[in-house]
């Protein structure tokens, strides 16, 4: 019966073991990986997370972690520093690069005055982000001269100017802009008020910036139109039912009801972003530089 | 020998699995490495998809909400609620909606991620609304307008998430359909 054992009968490795223990395999499972992200960072098209979500990429990583997890230990088995220092650096690399990946969160809040940071009109989050919600309230938002939003979090009150930004744990917060939400109105006959809301004006990109009203399927794309009014354009599936400008507090009819809208109240436009921790990679990239220094030291001292 | 296989064989592997696992990935990158929008077969699929999705959605306007077709619908359940709403609306006023489209003109099919897409269409309808006893309540009206469609893959099919009207589609009718 043949042998199963990795070793010849005078000790020696076989050569597929040698083979498969070599920094060359490292190389070679490694480099998939990198002609596939080096591909991706090319393209303009292509957005990272869209990439590390393909099965195969993910598959390989993780053979590339194991891979990388048994020449470490096998280079401390060994008592090789710099073989121990190189793998576990580009382990801890690779950790970082998993770390933004899955903790990454960046989105555009919108809130009024009394709101938490709660409602994301934007986000890009990876599958560990967890809870996105800042305790934080925005108690006021001044639009004179110099623009600012005064939050309060906890106890704590203070005032952040535009394009400023605080920070709460990991999370940087910027107000990036004030809107307008003006206060709409919808009626089903004279005097029936049906809806009540305030609308966040600009809060996704032009065309996608309707509004719904829950009873009702219209969809309600409303514009500034200088100071008398708005721009307003109502269809329903893809019927144009109005498209006109509505002056403040005018009763706009259609389809039975009548819609209005009154100067509201502004609102404010929040960048916020996770900071990710670059912990990994300095002690990932100090350990490989460390392991290749002693690496090349000890070619010189042998005379290679 | 022994040596090359085992040095080229993760390489190969992994296109191997890209080619089994991550088909939509593959013609996205593809896509992108060649500058296009988009591969034919995919283009093909998106229009043939929007075209159902838009014939579908004027049988159930015709039949006042006959559901029968609701499983056909390429489309999210998100949309078909949307759609439900307005025909529910629709009958609430008592009128039946006859929708017909006259015409539709690609302008543009993108890929905009694996599995994801986004089609320009410049499309022409004519529509009236009938009484309950399908007399007529209104005369036939034409329209034309460019929309943008928004569709993610499902399980190897396209499937209609969202669209918005497009402005910035061109007229691009060639004939006169509209009423």
């Amino acid at each position: 019966m043949a042998s199963t054992d990795k070793t010849t009968r005078n000790g020696n490795s076989l050569p597929l073991v040698t083979l498969v223990c070599s920094p060359a395999v490292v190389v070679a499972v490694a480099l998939p990986v990198v002609i596939w992200v080096t591909f991706a960072c090319c393209l303009d098209r292509v957005v990272l997370a869209d990439l590390f979500s393909a099965r195969t990429f993910q598959i390989h990583l993780s053979i590339l972690v194991l891979v990388l997890l048994a020449h470490a230990g096998a280079s401390l088995r060994r008592r090789s520093i710099a073989g121990a220092l190189i793998y576990g650096g580009l382990l801890l690399l690779l950790a970082q690069g998993l770390i933004w990946y899955g903790f990454r969160f960046s989105g555009v809040a919108g809130a009024g005055s009394g709101d938490q940071i709660v409602d994301y009109h934007q986000q890009e989050r990876g599958a560990w982000a967890g809870d996105t919600r800042i305790p934080a309230r925005v108690e006021a938002i001044s639009i004179k001269e110099q623009p600012s939003v005064v939050f309060s979090l906890g106890e704590k009150r203070f005032t952040v100017p535009l394009h400023g930004s605080f920070n709460w744990e990991g999370y940087r917060v910027s107000p990036v802009a004030i809107e307008s939400a003006p206060l709409m109105t919808l009626e089903k006959g004279p005097g029936e008020q049906i809806e009540a809301l305030y609308i966040k004006m600009g809060a996704a990109p032009p065309e996608r910036d309707f509004f719904l009203v829950k009873t009702l399927p219209h969809r309600i794309y409303i514009a500034p139109d200088g100071d008398r009014g708005l721009r307003i354009r109502i269809i329903r599936d893809k019927i144009e039912i109005v498209s006109t400008t509505v002056v403040w507090a005018e009763k706009l009819p259609y389809e039975g009801h009548y819609i209005s809208f009154y100067r509201g109240e502004p609102w404010v436009r929040l960048a916020v972003e996770k900071k990710v921790s670059f912990f990994s990679a300095y002690a990932g990239g100090g350990m490989l530089l460390a392991g290749l220094l002693i690496l090349l030291s000890r070619k010189r001292a042998n005379g290679c | 020998m022994r040596r090359a296989l085992v040095l080229t064989a993760p390489t190969l592997f992994f296109l191997l699995f890209l080619t089994m696992l991550d088909t939509d990935h593959l013609r996205f990158m593809g896509a992108a490495l060649s500058g296009r929008d988009c591969p034919d077969a995919d283009m093909k699929e998106i229009e043939k998809t929007v075209k159902l999705y838009n014939k579908i959605l004027s049988d159930f306007y015709a039949s006042g909400g006959n559901p029968s077709l609701i499983n056909h619908m390429p489309a999210t359940k998100q949309i078909k609620h949307e759609v439900f709403r307005d025909l529910g609306y629709v009958k609430g006023v008592e009128k039946i909606l006859v929708y017909d489209m006259a015409s539709i003109t690609t302008h543009r099919i993108r890929l905009t991620g694996p599995g994801r897409a986004e089609a320009q269409f410049y499309e022409e309808w004519n529509y009236l609304y009938q009484n309950l006893d399908r007399s007529p309540k209104t005369r036939p009206i034409g329209f034309g307008r460019g929309f943008r469609y928004h569709l993610v893959k499902e399980q190897g099919r396209w499937l209609v998430q969202d669209w918005d009207p497009d402005v910035t589609v061109p007229d691009l009718s060639k004939k006169d359909f509209k009423f």
